[in-house]
């Protein structure tokens, strides 16, 4: 790949987003003086901005590869991603979350939950653990877009860190976080046009969707011996059920991510951009057909790349790369596809990588500035420059963490950070969310009970139960002497498995043994519903 | 079918098409419905509109006029 004409094919792409990005705050902020209403977002910007921010390198790169592991069982994940991160997010929840937040006038998740449950408390809690938690899934990212590069430029992993990291310091500093979702829109676009093309590209050079499954198929006997032990029995057959291979992609991947998706504090505020539910229902018909050519052509490209590999190498993916997952696509990339699409590519991986860090990076310097320093201003002189000062602070130490763990967090690991933190924020936020948009008999105590019992719950299973976790935190080890307290396949059933239902059961069984703190002001945030 | 042996893989890989065409579906179906907004809410959302966009410019660190 020609460098050079690389570099300027992303100069070129960078000032357009920035152009973009400045004319869309522009004409929002000057909306502000015509007297128009506000929210007046279309819903194709909406769909492909929520869409766009959903997915990421995490999800093309990382779950790409994991794909490329485990097989087609991981489009499960991909209906999930329709079925109920477009579907029942955006009619069951976004619809609500629109209407509530606007009675409320909440901008973030946190203070959305805060001002419905009059909690200060609330949103103090849920900005901390996104600001502790978020850079987790921002290395995700940042790991994903560096591995792309590794692979397409030839460029040694750190260096490739450094050079992205430089990007998106760049981004944050020269305003790119200011009308994001216009430029989510163009990055979504490439991201949609790129993804087919891959996909069409992958089936017809392989002779044809059967054919190509049946090629699938067929590479059974290949499975390497540690997949076979853990309950792998091909790419186009499920896992044994029960076996750990069975709960690592079920309960991690599929459930943790594809429900998980539910209670993203940086997915949640886009349902507020639009000024009716007609464009919800509109945008419901982007958002589905963009995740099917998203996770859907990630998925099957990941596994039909065993295929590939093995006609062209003879071993099969994993151990073409050498083990490292995380490596899968880029390495397919860089081999399979004529240079002129690994320029496309360069560009769909950097919107993909773009589109979710502003977003995350906007949570994350919300959660700090807003949502915790801010709530502790009420009642004196608000100082402006001192929430700017903490919310920039805050940027900065979650980029550096973010850094820090791309370097430390090692390989293959990009699907599970991202499987953690998506699980997490289910585990914690999710019931109290749920309830607040449909329970007028939720109270404050209920909520705080079901959010506090789903972190603990959470904490509990990743020192104490959760394998992957708990062996490298190594508290069980010590207290017990074994690195999990359950044995045998138990060992890989995801916190979220546990830590969801507890809080759902404490979040309604609180607030039953309760009182609602103040019905009118529920009648309220419920004012138009 | 489709080369996929195990019948709980293909529901997956069918279960893609079968969302998406869901959400066309409910979409298209739903097209020119909850479009009312009232002048209350317009005004609602005016003032929710210029507090984001003050988070906006605290975010790439400009004090909000």
């Amino acid at each position: 790949m020609n460098l050079f004409l690389l570099t300027v094919v992303i100069i070129i792409y960078l000032a357009v987003v920035s152009y973009l990005g400045y004319q869309g705050y522009r004409n929002t902020k000057s909306s502000l003086d015509y007297n128009v209403a506000g929210r007046n977002i279309h819903p194709y910007i909406m769909a492909m901005s929520y869409g766009a921010t959903f997915i990421s390198t995490s999800a093309i790169v990382g779950f790409g590869g994991t794909a490329a592991q485990f097989g087609l069982s991981l489009l499960w994940l991909t209906a999930c991603n329709i079925w109920i991160g477009i579907f029942i997010a955006f009619v069951f929840f976004g619809k609500r979350t629109r209407r509530m937040g606007l009675n409320l006038d909440a901008h973030t998740f946190p203070e959305f939950l805060g001002k419905r449950l009059r909690s200060v408390f609330v949103q103090r809690f849920m900005g901390i653990i996104i600001f502790l938690t978020m850079p987790l899934y921002i290395a995700a990212v940042l790991i994903g877009a560096s591995r792309i590069m590794e692979g397409l430029l030839r460029i040694d992993y750190n260096l490739a860190v450094v050079l992205f990291t430089i990007l998106v310091a760049a981004y944050v500093i020269f305003g790119g976080l200011k009308g994001v979702m216009y430029t989510d829109a163009l990055q979504g676009s490439l991201m949609f046009i790129g993804m087919v093309v891959l996909l069409i590209a992958v089936y017809f050079s392989l002779g044809g969707i059967t054919p190509s499954h049946s090629a699938l198929t067929s590479l059974a006997s290949q499975i390497p011996e540690g997949l076979r032990k853990i309950g792998m029995t091909g790419w186009t057959q499920s896992p044994v059920p029960g076996s750990p291979l069975f709960w690592i992609l079920y309960s991690s991947l599929v459930l943790g991510v594809g429900v998980g998706v539910l209670a993203q504090p940086q997915l949640i505020v886009r349902y507020m951009t639009v000024k009716s539910n007609q464009e919800l229902n509109r945008a419901v018909i982007i958002g589905g057909a963009f995740i099917m050519a998203m996770t859907g052509t990630a998925f099957i490209v990941g596994a039909l790349s065993n295929v590939y590999f093995v006609n062209t190498y003879g071993k099969i993916a994993l151990a073409t790369v050498g083990g490292n997952v995380d490596t899968v696509i880029p390495k397919f990339i860089a081999d399979f596809m004529p240079s002129w699409f690994g320029y496309l590519f360069m560009l769909v991986i950097l919107s993909a990588a773009m589109s979710t860090l502003s977003s995350q990076f906007h949570a994350l310097g919300t959660s700090i500035g807003r949502d915790v320093y801010g709530t502790t201003l009420k009642g004196q002189d608000k100082s402006k420059a001192w929430e700017i000062l903490v919310t920039k602070l805050g940027i900065v130490i979650g980029l550096i963490i973010t850094v820090y763990l791309a370097y430390h967090l090692g390989e293959s690991v990009i699907a599970r950070a991202t499987s953690i933190f998506f699980g997490l924020m289910a585990s914690c936020f999710l019931a109290p969310y749920a309830a607040s948009l449909y329970w007028k008999r939720l109270t404050r105590k209920g909520a705080i009970s079901g959010m506090m019992a789903g972190f603990i719950v959470s904490l509990f299973a990743f020192l104490f139960l959760h394998i992957s976790e708990s062996k490298v935190f190594g508290v069980a080890k010590l207290i017990f002497g074994r690195d999990s307290l359950l044995s045998g396949s138990a060992v890989f059933i995801d916190p979220l498995v546990f830590a969801l239902p507890v809080s759902v059961a404490t979040t309604v069984l609180v607030s039953l043994l309760t009182e609602v703190e103040d019905p009118e002001y529920v009648e309220k945030c419920f004012k138009g519903i | 079918m489709l080369g996929i042996p195990d019948p709980w893989v293909l529901t997956a890989y069918l279960l893609v098409p079968a969302g998406a065409l869901l959400c066309i579906a409910y979409g298209a179906s739903k097209w020119n419905k909850e479009g009312t907004v009232t002048e209350e809410e317009l005004q609602e959302e005016r003032t929710w509109l210029k507090e984001e966009i003050e988070i906006d410019e605290e975010l790439t660190g400009e004090e909000p006029k």
